[in-house]
């Protein structure tokens, strides 16, 4: 048995920036990983714009659809729209080996190369000091990692971006082109400027994981709005890249197919026993950094520290979306090139300061195909179609994303250990009176503002519970529910010396901004504080 | 009120993604870009076209004929 001084476990946005940093600092790493992937999908998306496909390739189905038609969503596609066929290995087989409990809330999760990152949204924010301070996290210093993340990950961030989402980190590309959507959008909020900013609304361009500029092996974004399918240039950032480039390193060791299961802590490192091909097997290491995932993570170390009892908190952000009709767009054509991303970001300021705030991406709509926008409507199927058809150029989907807090009324806990899987979580999740009163008011505040940027909402989405597919606060550093299961300052988890915390589970707070970007950031600073402690 | 029972069912989507994403129908499924009153036009008349299908499914809920 290898004795590695870091056996990092799951390759998420965090695990391979955490593994990354260990690996530059001449650390010898084990990356233990479940590892599911398709690579042979992947492979089976052209390179060219997505009209380009729709107009000439015969076998477009295949990639659009999938050949047992997973494309086609029975359910709705309220959450996870963006899991097109090319992306479905992400949650494969969660059901089964993770399994979930609990009628309100229905989580995904991830045993893919690249976990979540794999369907990651790309949006980057930087987190201000008050707000890395509600979550746990000293702002010290915090900024050399956000230089690092930018240098791994590669952002590209216009002009139009602005201080309350984005504060400036050196070392990023100029921003991606916007859509025609998006710039009659600009335009007019440009226009009004001072008129809407007075009600405490704010836009401008998103901070994206998207290269405009080529960046060593990976190209910059060709505008095809192929970017929910293929990643044939790898332009739009997924933690695999990293994972395969510190593969090519003398000091990391990659093992796919391990379900990890347990650790244990002794004098001298970590054991941690996981499922491979069947077989308990046993891998160590000096010290553990848990990055599956702030689900997984909690759940391994409530399996693995049953004397810190069984249940936890649970963080989500709760999300809500306003598909709407952009008037000057209405009839018009647009331009084939574009990308498939969020084209702007907002933020809008509550009117009671209580009420904090909310943050704001844009869409437009199309390579996600039309028969997915008909299958929402309350309309004939020929009828919704020709509806579709005369509105979709004009649609601009406005997602609000919702800070979340702990409270008793989120939490999850262990079931019992099952053979050959992990053990279940219960989950039971409620926002509280004041933080649903909360998000009605600034839900109904950015409703009443659309019109004023030209924009007629046709509807209000609230995709569930676990709907932003942001999760956090499962082993806080301050833990109301459960004090003795708790991540430490120096992220070491409650009681153990060896073990730490490299995800976002050790989160207090989850601030309304997405949480990706500086997790991954906070992963580099667990690396230099489990780099220290060797 | 919900208005669920009024959408398409699964296998009505089916065929309808199917042949979206088949090259001979992609023609049917372009954006329309007729102008604002070009569009507004093809939304009334599809509202005119679909109102007695919305309008049986109704009475046919009401009544519990399904």
């Amino acid at each position: 048995m290898h004795d590695f001084d870091v056996l990092v476990i799951g390759s998420g946005p965090c695990g391979a920036m955490l593994a990354s940093s260990l690996v530059e600092a001449g650390r010898s790493v084990l990356l233990l990983d479940y590892g599911q992937d398709d690579a042979e999908r992947r492979a089976l998306i052209p390179d060219r714009p997505f009209s380009d496909l729709r107009r000439t390739d015969p076998d477009q189905a295949r990639y659009f659809l999938g050949e047992a038609l997973q494309g086609v969503p029975r359910q709705g596609i309220r959450v996870g729209a963006q899991l097109t066929p090319a992306r479905q290995f992400v949650h494969a087989r969660t059901d089964d080996l993770l399994p979930v409990t609990g009628d309100d809330f229905q989580p995904m999760q991830s045993l893919a190369l690249g976990g979540l990152g794999s369907a990651w949204g790309t949006a980057c924010f930087t987190f201000s000091e008050a707000e890395l301070a509600r979550i746990g996290l000293s702002a010290d210093g915090f900024d050399r990692f956000y230089r690092q993340t930018v240098a791994r990950v590669g952002v590209s961030v216009g002009e139009a971006a602005q201080a309350r989402w984005w504060h400036g980190v050196p070392g990023t590309q100029p921003g991606l082109e916007i859509d025609q959507n998006a710039s009659d959008l600009l335009r007019r909020y440009q226009a009004k400027r001072s008129a809407i900013e007075t009600r405490g609304f704010f836009l401008g361009s998103a901070p994206l994981a998207v290269l405009s500029r080529d960046l060593g092996a990976r190209r910059a974004n060709p505008y095809h709005d192929m970017d929910f399918y293929g990643e044939a240039r790898k332009s739009a950032y997924r933690p695999r890249y990293t994972v395969e480039e510190l593969r090519g390193h003398p000091n990391f060791h990659y093992v796919a197919g391990v379900l990890a299961l347990s650790f244990r802590e002794d004098a001298e490192g970590v054991t941690v026993t996981g499922l491979k091909e069947g077989v308990e097997t046993a891998y160590r290491a000096k010290r553990l950094a848990l990055c599956a995932g702030a689900l997984n993570s909690a759940r391994l170390a409530l399996r693995s520290l049953p004397e810190t009892g069984s249940t936890t908190t649970l963080l989500c952000n709760p999300y809500t979306y306003f598909p709407t009709i952009q008037w000057s767009r209405f009839g018009r054509a647009t331009e084939d090139r574009r990308h498939s991303l969020a084209q702007l970001a907002g933020y809008l300021e509550g009117d009671d300061p209580s009420d904090g705030a909310c943050s704001v991406q844009v869409y437009s709509y199309r390579s996600l195909l039309l028969f997915k926008l008909v299958k929402e409507m309350p309309l004939p199927a020929w009828a919704g179609l020709q509806v579709a058809r005369a509105l979709v150029n004009s649609m601009a989907i406005f997602g609000a994303w919702f800070a979340d807090g702990l409270a008793s009324s989120k939490t999850m806990t262990l079931g019992a250990d099952r053979p050959g899987k992990a053990p279940s979580l219960a989950i039971r999740y409620a926002l509280t009176p004041e933080e649903t009163a909360r998000r009605r008011r600034l839900e109904k505040k950015l409703k009443g503002l659309l019109p004023a940027l030209g924009c007629q909402p046709i509807g209000q989405v609230d995709p569930g519970a676990a709907g932003s597919i942001h999760y956090a606060g499962t082993i806080p550093f301050a833990n109301p529910v459960n004090p003795r299961f708790f991540t430490a300052p120096d992220y070491r988890l409650a009681h153990l010396n060896r073990v730490f915390v490299g995800d976002n589970a050790s989160w207090n707070w989850l601030p309304h901004k997405g949480p990706t970007f500086t997790a991954m950031a906070n992963a580099r600073r667990v690396g230099e504080f489990i780099h220290s402690s060797l | 009120m919900n208005l669920d029972f009024l959408k398409p069912d699964d296998d009505a989507v089916l065929r309808l993604a199917r042949r979206e994403t088949s090259v001979e129908h992609e023609a049917a499924f372009r954006p329309l870009c007729l102008g604002p009153a070009g569009n507004f036009l093809v939304l009334a008349l599809t509202g005119l076209a679909a109102a007695p299908f919305i309008a049986w499914k109704i009475v046919r809920r009401i009544f519990g004929w399904n």
